[in-house]
């Protein structure tokens, strides 16, 4: 069923939150142990639909009332577990919820559980938590990551809507290889008060669902300025779920991003579909010049070791948890290893001054483009996932963000709707809207979708 | 898994690669000077308003007048 169908019945009385809360809790019983989309459930979630079912009655009750919503655990929910998917902080518990969580429950949300990710948002298989693997519930393939277990706990139809956290990708990715929808919102869109950072300059909270409508609702809930977070813009939160049609818009493809592609297959689905939506919408598809966006991984990776560096001193084993250094997976130590060393002041801060000054290029280069379009289609990855258990060295890895990278880089939104299968595998279809514009952004979307 | 002296290694070969691929481009540092487009109005709490400070040890677990109590493992 889909999102605003549910609302509706749950306003209507003909479900109830407890019911929805218990189906979802009986999904989870039997599939976690082979999806292992979750790391803890939350054994106080029908309690705290009781509660929500007396305020629907009373007529009280909010916009998300009676939906149950998972979160990454990298995103803060008082006394639930927040391990980041690593041994480091195991034991860590939150102690105070995160300004999205908090909007959520204000809403009626009910936090069903907390989802297992890439240990310490770094990867982009979800093969790399300290608590095991997540399994895509839509194919043989790896889920993507970071947030593969946001992903797949709503492809597996175990929670209406999720959260989870793009730095690079780590929303897009794994959306598209589980068949969702996934947006990441603008820098500055989302609060990201509560937040265990990877990558503080560039992370956004943001939303996977199955339908574009309770994406739209959920962004419209946890949008907005917050005193808490100096990086998020006094700018009003458009009715997003209002999904408004779309006249005169300019489309784009470049072919900077089809050179990208490894994987021909892709980019002519993608490009089939373009075409398809720029019929249905009245519109040309065009191209638009996007230089040097080829160069938006090797921008990315030297910001995101040193600001990963930095981000987790505070993990030194005397405050909390063990030392991240010696409890932690092999990508995050590389990242902060590598961070260290190219932070030595016998460098002066080469690396990431270059990587700075590429990363202000390319968001000229993508502000330019949409002086020119409205909106720019492409793919979310350049290649299929892997099988599990596939190994990749490193660059190849990275070189997976190719096409999500570009949108953090330059503080854009970005979502991510299914565009079809190839050879039985999700293959997600990706627009880049200038900063601010999710209204427009969304309602395309669910034009595709 | 690789010891941390090959995977500083392998890390510093990964960075190098990367940072001579922006070298190809004409890249201007600009730092130490504000961009118009971040400039942000002030906040209306500023520090010494009653609504920061609620903020501030709004998480803290032990408070005693206007200090924070900082304890090994206690956060």
């Amino acid at each position: 069923m889909v999102i605003k169908e549910k609302l509706e019945q749950i306003k209507k009385g003909k479900l109830t939150a407890q019911d929805n809360v218990k189906s979802f809790l009986n999904i989870i019983s039997k599939k976690n142990s082979d999806i292992n989309a979750f790391l803890y459930v939350n054994k106080d979630a029908l309690t705290e639909a009781k509660k929500v079912d007396e305020k629907i009655k009373k007529g009280k009750a909010g916009k998300l009332a009676g939906l149950a919503i998972a979160v990454k655990a990298c995103i803060n929910v008082k006394d639930m577990p927040i391990s980041c998917a690593s041994k480091t902080l195991e034991n860590y518990y939150g102690t105070y919820d995160a300004d999205a969580v908090e909007k959520i429950k204000k809403e009626d949300g009910i936090i069903i559980g907390i989802t297992n990710m890439d240990c310490f948002a770094c990867g982009i298989s979800g093969e790399k938590s300290m608590f095991g693997p997540t399994k895509n519930p839509k194919c043989d393939r790896v889920p993507g990551g970071s947030s593969s277990g946001s992903a797949a706990a709503v492809a597996a139809n175990m929670c209406d809507i999720a959260l989870g956290t793009d730095t690079g990708g780590s929303i897009r990715n794994p959306a598209s290889h589980c068949g969702i929808v996934g947006i990441k919102p603008s820098y500055g869109r989302v609060s990201r008060y509560g937040l265990i950072d990877l990558s503080m300059s560039l992370d956004q909270i943001g939303v996977l669902c199955n339908d574009v409508y309770g994406a739209a609702l959920m962004m419209e809930i946890i949008s907005g300025y917050s005193a808490n977070d100096g990086a998020t813009y006094d700018k009003p939160v458009s009715k997003y779920s209002g999904l408004k049609k779309l006249n005169n818009i300019k489309i784009a493809l470049s072919k900077e991003f089809e050179k990208l592609c490894q994987n021909k297959r892709i980019y002519d689905l993608i490009k089939k579909k373009a075409e398809e939506i720029a019929k249905k919408l009245n519109t040309k598809l065009i191209n638009v010049d996007l230089p040097n966006v080829e160069l938006a991984v090797q921008t990315y990776y030297p910001i995101v070791y040193v600001e990963l560096f930095s981000g987790t001193r505070k993990f030194d084993g005397r405050k909390y948890g063990k030392k991240i250094e010696d409890s932690c997976s092999e990508e995050v130590l590389r990242r902060i290893l590598g961070g260290r060393e190219i932070s030595r002041a016998e460098h002066g801060g080469r690396y990431y001054r270059k990587a700075l000054a590429a990363k202000e290029l390319i968001a000229e280069t993508m502000n330019r483009a949409f002086d020119k379009v409205d909106f720019i289609i492409l793919p979310t990855t350049p290649l299929l996932p892997t099988k599990l258990g596939e190994k990749l060295d490193p660059k190849a890895e990275y070189a997976f963000d190719a096409y999500t990278i570009p949108a953090n880089l330059a503080g854009i939104c970005a979502g991510v709707v299914p565009a079809g299968t190839i050879d039985g595998v999700p293959v997600g279809l990706q627009i880049f809207a200038k900063a601010f514009d999710e209204e427009r952004l969304l309602s395309l979307m669910n034009e595709i979708k | 898994m690789a010891t941390k002296e090959e995977i500083v290694v392998q890390a510093k070969k990964i960075m190098d690669e990367f940072v001579s691929a922006l070298s190809k481009v004409n890249v201007k540092e600009k730092f130490g000077a504000e961009r118009k487009n971040q400039m942000r109005v002030p906040s209306k709490d500023c520090p010494d308003s009653a609504e920061f400070r609620k903020r501030i040890f709004r998480n803290v677990p032990k408070i005693k007048d206007d200090y924070f109590i900082m304890e090994k493992k206690e956060w």
